[in-house]
């Protein structure tokens, strides 16, 4: 049978010219951008090559772009091990055989659909330190000592943000685990128990190697929102106080709302980079994975 | 004995865990029926009088109707073409699979991970014309998801048998009569699943609205949210209101296509 006929190439033209227009050849021009002098005041293609000028100034400004970069990476470290681990021990709960496993997923899951603006601007209030929800419960429990200026003062801003994203992403990083915890046959727990394996054994030996494909997909998704995380910071934070939560995605709005368009694309280039190193690193481990199995 | 204490402990565990995610947005939905007043202080304490003509009131000032309409026309758009590029696109790719088709799904996956160029785009925008039209969404995100939804389509479509195609072309189908009228309504699962995944990210999105559309009659629902939020920080029972209106949509297809959103979860786990 001829292949050719049965499955035409023409079906691949109009999506890939709209990929590659919309998607690779504005990323291909943004390297491009980094390197000039682009800004309001250029007009219409009369850019100028400035080197590496815009690569050299997020590194020494006065602004600090460079603690942007670092905060990214926090953030993308820190907000996925908090979800992850309680993810994971509240989907083996959910497995253990409790009663309404589908309704409890159903709330735990309702935050990963609402709108971002929504819930920054919820919490927002929540987290506000004199009329906040928040303070107020800690209060009505006794537990005044507890307060704090949730999102102005400095050392707690970020585990704001970090709390207000588990309390977003924790159900759908759950909802992964569960789908992958169906799999597991239960014979394999019977035999682990009648070999005398307690419930620790049992996690560890059976529930995480056979896991390992939806702790991948938790980790390709977690790693590249974690890197490309905007709306969450935006909402909550702007960046404040001062520039303390300021992340890449923030700067570069920020550079761009102030006409600066070549620091923003060399700032955006910076993540390309990242996230492209991590993505080869995490396809690298995954197809070596697959090799073992 | 042991097995129904830890049960116990574990229903516990789990009801404190509900309560914390349901509380803030038992918070918002009440605070909407209340007056100026009694949202000063924002609690789940139930309004003495529920004030349903909050809603009404929003519902003219926030600009609602002219938002969602906007929201509607850019998501439903982008999802439809989403979905007929990803399904064809998927079909050839899976079936001819050729050395230079996969290098094309290497390609596409590029796009799931990098973060997307939104300054080149909008001086794209900008020559071809088009920068600040709401329709200049479309074509956006459909280049933005269509590497994550071909990765759905192509999953599934690995589990339908190609005897079927070569049957079907004995029949004399071929190319996009295959594809039309025996393909593509196999594929009806993951077309649901994909096609309210994305609905869903793209209505609450506001990356793209706040870098694109500058004018406010083209502004989507989360933007206008936040407009809306600007103006009437004082009177919080509006702004709840408001959020709830705006959140609804989402809810809804939520609660009603749950089976089909889970379904594309459990897709790429077990898959792996």
């Amino acid at each position: 049978m001829n292949k050719k006929k049965i499955y035409p190439w023409w079906f691949l033209v109009i999506p890939l010219v709209l990929y590659v227009c919309f998607f690779l050849f504005p990323s291909l021009l943004g390297v491009f951008y980094s390197f000039t002098d682009w800004n309001s005041r250029t007009m219409g293609g009369k850019v100028s090559f400035v080197g590496l000028k815009n690569y050299i100034e997020i590194f020494t400004s006065n602004t600090d772009y460079a603690s942007g970069i670092f905060n990214t990476l926090k953030f993308t470290v820190i907000s996925n091990i908090l979800k992850l681990i309680p993810a994971l021990l509240l989907a083996i709960m959910l497995q253990e055989g409790i009663r309404g496993k589908n309704i409890y997923r159903t709330i735990l899951y309702l935050p990963s659909i609402l709108p971002f603006m929504i819930i920054g601007l919820t919490f927002r209030s929540i987290l506000n330190y004199n009329n906040g929800m928040l303070n107020a419960v800690l209060d009505a429990l006794h537990l005044g000592f507890l307060k704090q200026k949730w999102l102005s003062d400095l050392n707690v801003v970020w585990k704001s943000i970090y709390g207000v994203d588990a309390w977003r992403g924790i159900g759908y990083v759950m909802t992964i685990f569960l789908a992958g915890l169906n799999t597991i046959p239960q014979t394999y727990y019977e035999a682990a128990k009648i070999d005398g394996a307690g419930f620790w054994q049992r996690v560890r030996h059976i529930t995480l190697p056979m896991l390992s494909g939806s702790i991948m997909i938790n980790l390709v998704f977690g790693l590249t929102y974690g890197l490309k995380v905007f709306d969450i910071v935006y909402v909550l934070t702007n960046g404040g106080p001062g520039h303390a939560t300021e992340v890449i995605t923030t700067y570069s709005y920020q550079l761009y709302s102030s006409g600066q368009y070549g620091l923003s694309t060399a700032l955006n280039t910076i993540l390309l980079i990242i996230t492209a190193i991590v993505g080869v690193l995490v396809v690298k481990v995954m197809s070596r994975q697959e090799v073992q199995q | 004995m042991k097995k129904k204490r830890q049960t116990i402990f574990t229903g516990i565990g789990l009801w404190l865990f509900s309560i914390v995610f349901l509380y803030p947005i038992a918070m918002v939905v009440i605070t909407s029926f209340k007056t100026k007043a009694e949202a000063n202080i924002l609690s789940v304490r139930l309004p003495e009088t529920w004030h349903f003509e909050n809603y009404a009131q929003v519902w003219e000032k926030g600009k609602i109707l002219q938002s969602a309409i906007n929201s509607l026309q850019i998501s439903v758009g982008s999802v439809i073409l989403i979905l007929c590029m990803a399904s064809s696109l998927s079909f050839i790719l899976v079936r001819r699979n050729t050395k230079g088709c996969r290098m094309i799904s290497r390609i596409l996956t590029f796009g799931i991970i990098a973060p997307m160029a939104i300054l080149p785009t909008v001086e794209l925008l900008k020559r071809m014309g088009i920068y600040g039209k709401k329709l200049s969404l479309i074509p956006l995100y459909a280049a933005l998801y269509l590497p994550f939804s071909s990765m759905l389509y192509s999953s599934f479509l690995k589990g339908i048998p190609r005897e079927l195609d070569e049957a079907a072309a004995m029949d004399g189908a071929k190319g996009m009569g295959l594809f039309v009228r025996v393909i593509f309504p196999l594929l009806k699962p993951i077309t649901a699943t994909t096609g309210i995944l994305t609905f869903m990210w793209i209505w609450n999105d506001f990356q793209y609205p706040l870098y694109l559309l500058n004018s406010s009659a083209n502004w989507t629902l989360p933007l206008s949210v936040y407009n809306f939020y600007g103006q009437f920080s004082r009177s919080w029972n509006l702004v709840c209101a408001d959020m709830v209106l705006v959140s609804l949509p989402v809810v809804i297809l939520y609660f009603c296509a749950q089976k089909y959103v889970i379904a594309g979860m459990t897709a790429g786990a077990v898959k792996g």
